[in-house]
């Protein structure tokens, strides 16, 4: 981490972008440097699911998150915001080693989980991935019936798949009453928002311990979008939750934390409250208010 | 809107075009060489056509006369009146039993192999396989892992080779197969002239066409359903099994229908690895006696009839060509079918 930004190369793209993150850099380059063991530059947020410590994420040559240190805090939501190919959804996708699937990534750095760095090399992702759920940008249910879908969760991870858990896992999705007499239903044959609410049920079926959610409304309708909030809110009582999104009233309306990413790098990690309101950086508040983005 | 906004209000007078400053709008007109590639195309398409119909209408009047049950259920014979399609029908079925047997599970797991493990991203596994060796593996198990490093190195050119090379054989003229069967099946691992060899031989044939038409039915299926699954805690094995394949199934389905309509009309392998030869005899349809029978099919049959010297054979042959067409007919239908029917919008 010697040079944050390249001038040459940021200059072809957007003028006060590179003056903004040039800022950004300046401020975020002592922490981030000394970032590698230490504590995060990050107001104490309470007790972390995930501790984050240098995380950066390479595609062949081109790095695509750099130097990410954040401690996610347990049974809350955490948004991650910023402007499009900031690295938010990468970020993300490292949590649960999505992108051990992607041909020629790599990630460096470490993310705590527990007491355990998950990004080990002897680390099970499979086993991984059965307890950090995910849930998609565009709706995925598998082209089988609706109950099918809850069922294959539980059958890979070994548990069983009764009637009961299928029933509670809908309810839970808020899904059940509009589901219920008809289980045996192609998934396909849902609305996008219920087939939202199916992949959110499918995810929770497993019993996981986070949930990552890589903008989960972006292909829903404004009333599907609510819905879909509502449940995030329900669901942060029990589960911890990580909501990429680039949608910034969003982050504000259901999440207690929120990070700013911009170019790869994480800007600012705080109360949501407090990123909305008087954020520390410079940057942030010219993204927030819509400056640039 | 100003009616919108106040009812009792009339609408403005239109303003002259004049004002506006718009150009009026250009008349229709015609375009001669765009009629001209109209009519050439058309054309070209009614001789293609006119082919087509001309050689099944000839097809018709000359063995529609023929075609009865007992054509269909009699055995071959010297006396054209008495000569029937049975064997034949028999030698089809058996082939194309034996030809599925054998090409659909080795076609569908290469293109599996190729489609959905062979080029995914091995970072995960060299870097394990790095630290372990690091880790001071000794004897046989470095060396194992030592290549299984080296072919993690290799494998994308070696896939690289065997993707161009099944294009390539899916192209190769079917007489080469038939040499080539006759060399490995009939030659080297002893199999005698029969339906056997030659079922193999046209599995051999219409492998690469159902490696690539399964691949391409895997590939329809949108990458989102299997990181869905996998992202459930799944393998990439549990994925494809249980959602990447199904999904594919009908796709595959049809790849393989119109494969094996390939096989059931190919002559040439069949002559090169079991001759021409006339017999009587009518095989049995339990395929696992193939090794035995002799190697009737519906095409040899036909070619077999249109190179005798009476008359009367070009008949039968033509209504031997009729129940091939019929047969093809049949199975591009069910093909047409399973498509239309099973093939999913994502």
């Amino acid at each position: 981490m010697t040079t944050n930004v390249d001038p040459d190369k940021t200059s072809e793209s957007a003028p006060i972008e590179i003056h903004l993150s040039a800022g950004a850099a300046a401020e975020a380059a002592p922490s981030a440097g000394a970032a590698a063991t230490a504590a995060p530059d990050q107001p104490d947020l309470g007790p972390a699911v995930f501790q984050i410590r240098d995380m950066g994420v390479w595609y062949g040559n081109h790095e695509a998150v750099r130097g990410v240190s954040m401690d996610i805090p347990q049974n809350a939501i955490t948004a991650i915001i910023g402007p499009s190919g900031c690295g938010k959804s990468t970020a993300l996708r490292c949590l649960n080693r999505m992108n051990d699937l992607v041909p020629g990534a790599r990630v460096t750095g470490q993310v705590l989980f527990g007491d355990d760095d998950l990004l080990s090399a002897d680390v099970d992702p499979v086993d991984l991935r059965g307890r950090i759920g995910m849930v998609f940008q565009k709706p995925n249910p598998f082209p089988k019936s609706i109950k099918d879908n809850l069922e294959f969760g539980m059958k890979v991870n070994g548990i069983k798949a009764t009637a009961e858990r299928v029933e509670q896992a809908l309810r839970d999705a808020a899904l059940w009453d509009e589901v219920k007499d008809r289980l045996k239903a192609e998934a396909f044959s849902l609305s996008g928002g219920q087939q939202q609410r199916l992949c959110i049920a499918r995810a929770i079926a497993v019993e996981p311990e986070v949930i990552l959610m890589d903008e989960p409304c972006s292909a829903l309708d404004p009333i599907a979008t609510l819905a879909i909030e509502d449940l995030m809110k329900k669901l942060a009582e029990r589960y911890t939750l990580v909501v990429v999104t680039h949608n910034m009233q969003q982050a504000a309306r259901i999440s207690d934390f929120t990070a700013f990413f911009m170019l790869g790098e994480l800007v600012e990690f705080d109360l949501t409250s407090k990123i909305f309101t008087k954020p520390e950086k410079k940057i942030t508040e010219d993204y927030i208010t819509g400056r640039f983005g | 809107m100003s009616t919108l906004d106040a009812p009792g209000t009339p609408p403005p007078p239109p303003r002259s075009a004049a004002a506006s400053g718009v150009r009026p709008l250009a008349r229709k007109r015609s375009r001669p060489s765009e009629q001209l590639f109209k009519w050439l195309v058309m054309g070209l398409t009614a001789i293609t056509l006119a082919m087509l119909v001309w050689l099944i209408t000839s097809v018709l009047v000359r063995g529609a006369g023929s075609l009865s049950w007992a054509f269909l259920t009699d055995k071959p014979s010297s006396n054209p009146a008495r000569a029937g399609f049975n064997s034949a029908l028999r030698g089809s079925v058996v082939l194309m039993i034996i030809t599925l047997t054998f090409a659909w599970p080795i076609g569908v797991a290469a293109a599996l192999y190729l489609e959905k493990f062979a080029t995914q991203s091995a970072a995960g596994a060299e870097r394990k396989l790095r630290e372990r060796l690091d880790g001071g593996a000794r004897g046989v198990r470095r060396a194992w892992m030592r290549g299984r490093l080296w072919w993690l190195r290799v494998r994308p050119g070696v896939v690289h080779m065997v993707d161009v090379n099944i294009s390539n054989l899916a192209a190769v003229p079917s007489i080469i197969y038939g040499l080539l069967g006759l060399a490995i099946f009939v030659g080297i691992l002893g199999i005698s002239k029969s339906l056997l060899a030659g079922g193999l031989t046209l599995a051999v044939l219409i492998l690469p066409i159902i490696i690539i038409a399964a691949r391409e039915a895997l590939r329809a299926v949108p990458v989102s359903i299997e990181q869905g699954a996998m992202a459930l805690g799944a393998t990439r094995w549990q994925a494809v099994r249980s959602q990447v394949f199904p999904a594919a199934l009908p796709g595959i389905l049809t790849g393989t229908i119109l494969a094996m309509s390939r096989a059931i009309g190919e002559t040439a392998p069949l002559i090169v690895v079991g001759g021409i030869v006339f017999g009587t005899a009518v095989p049995s349809l339990n395929p696992l006696d193939a090794g035995n029978e002799a190697l009737f099919a519906m095409p040899l049959q036909i070619y077999f009839w249109t190179d005798q010297p009476q008359e009367a054979f070009q008949a039968i042959a033509a209504a031997g060509i009729i129940v091939l067409l019929a047969t093809l007919l049949v199975m591009n239908l069910v093909a047409i079918i399973l498509r239309n029917r099973y093939s999913k919008r994502w």
